[in-house]
């Protein structure tokens, strides 16, 4: 845990140092030269664009390599799962496969593949458009795009929910009473998709605390912290984006902060995506490893 | 759908780099006149690509 936080913190950290002190140059600059103050802005953007635009891009490609492995394990493990199921009759009978995850994990991982990314990319296309030139804007778009996302996405889960739930193998839900506070806490602080989080982890802890009879607790952890490391990365990135448009504001642009602003919102959106692919792969892990379990036991 | 996409966003982007690099050549008294100019072009632009999607149910 502490090395991921480091190996996320050492790889934004140096290109955001590298924005926070070219800003105070351009401000020296401007202080010394004013009348090239047109030119330091524009050289001021692309210096900041080519540096922080990478990390973000990286997170893309990283989302997206993850829905494609995800996508090719679902759907080369699910028709040996259901033939194990027929195969072994009533054994299974506690548990009650529900067909329809197969449709929302395909048509999640096809979705964020084809569609969420396209279209996050083009929001932040948008962003940085109407930062260059403040007299052609492009923000009521980005913002359109981005909400759209968000709901989209929110929706494909809460139908998630519905069908783990609605299935009724889920009786030792987790007791929405302790958690609740916690809930309100992430809730208010996390700006745009904290409720959609808190509802998200609410649906998996309620799954997997009906399977954790059957499998450790540890492993339950383990496949949790692998499925959902790649979206806390995310957070963690999107968070230092926010923090050093806040830790600059004072003294640099105004173009260049709201650029890290919207970058940093992008990529919580990007996070919300990478929730709905985390299902997916908890999903298809805690189902394996029960059947594995159910199959040794029964023998 | 993305290939049109695409050629939408690097039309849009072209578009505002180049009037923003325009914009910084020519002297400053003249930038009023140069803005109308720019609206037009990314005018023209979108409802070309807007045409493009659609085809000809539009009209």
């Amino acid at each position: 845990m502490i090395a991921m936080l480091e190996s996320v913190i050492g790889t934004v950290l140096s290109s955001f140092i590298v924005v926070i002190i070219s800003s105070f140059m351009v401000l020296v600059l401007d202080f010394l030269f004013p009348s090239f103050s047109k030119w330091t802005r524009m050289f001021l953007f692309f210096i900041v664009l080519t540096v922080v635009i990478q990390p973000a891009f990286e997170h893309f490609q990283m989302i997206r390599g993850i829905t494609q492995t995800i996508a090719s394990m679902f759907i080369s493990i699910y028709p040996l799962l259901t033939a194990s199921i027929i195969a072994s009759g009533g054994s299974f009978s506690m548990l009650n496969f529900q067909p329809a995850m197969l449709l929302f994990a395909n048509g999640a991982v096809i979705l964020s593949d084809k569609i969420l990314i396209p279209l996050l990319s083009a929001t932040m296309l948008f962003d940085i458009l109407s930062r260059l030139n403040p007299s052609i804007p492009f923000t009521k778009m980005a913002e359109l795009l981005r909400t759209s996302l968000i709901s989209l996405v929110s929706a494909l889960v809460a139908a998630y929910s519905i069908f783990i739930t609605a299935g009724g193998t889920i009786s030792w839900a987790l007791t929405g009473v302790t958690s609740e506070p916690i809930k309100e806490l992430i809730r208010q602080n996390i700006p745009l998709i904290g409720s959609f989080m808190t509802d998200s982890l609410g649906a998996i802890g309620r799954y997997s605390s009906g399977a954790s009879v059957f499998i450790g607790a540890w492993l339950i952890i383990t496949i949790w912290s692998v499925a959902l490391l790649p979206t806390l990365k995310t957070l963690l990135t999107g968070f230092l984006y926010r923090w050093t448009a806040a830790l600059i504001e004072p003294f640099a642009n105004e173009e260049i902060t709201g650029i890290l602003d919207d970058i940093g919102k992008t990529l919580f959106v990007l996070c919300a995506v990478s929730f709905l692919v985390a299902f997916a792969f908890i999903y298809t892990a805690l189902f394996t490893v029960i059947l594995v379990k159910l199959i040794t036991v029964v023998r | 759908m993305r290939g049109g996409l695409l050629a939408f966003l690097s039309g849009l982007l072209l578009i505002c780099i180049l009037s923003s690099v325009l914009s910084l050549l020519l002297p400053g008294e003249l930038d009023d006149e140069f803005l109308p100019l720019m609206k037009m072009a990314i005018g023209i632009w979108i409802i070309h690509s807007i045409t493009i999607f659609f085809g000809h149910s539009l009209f």
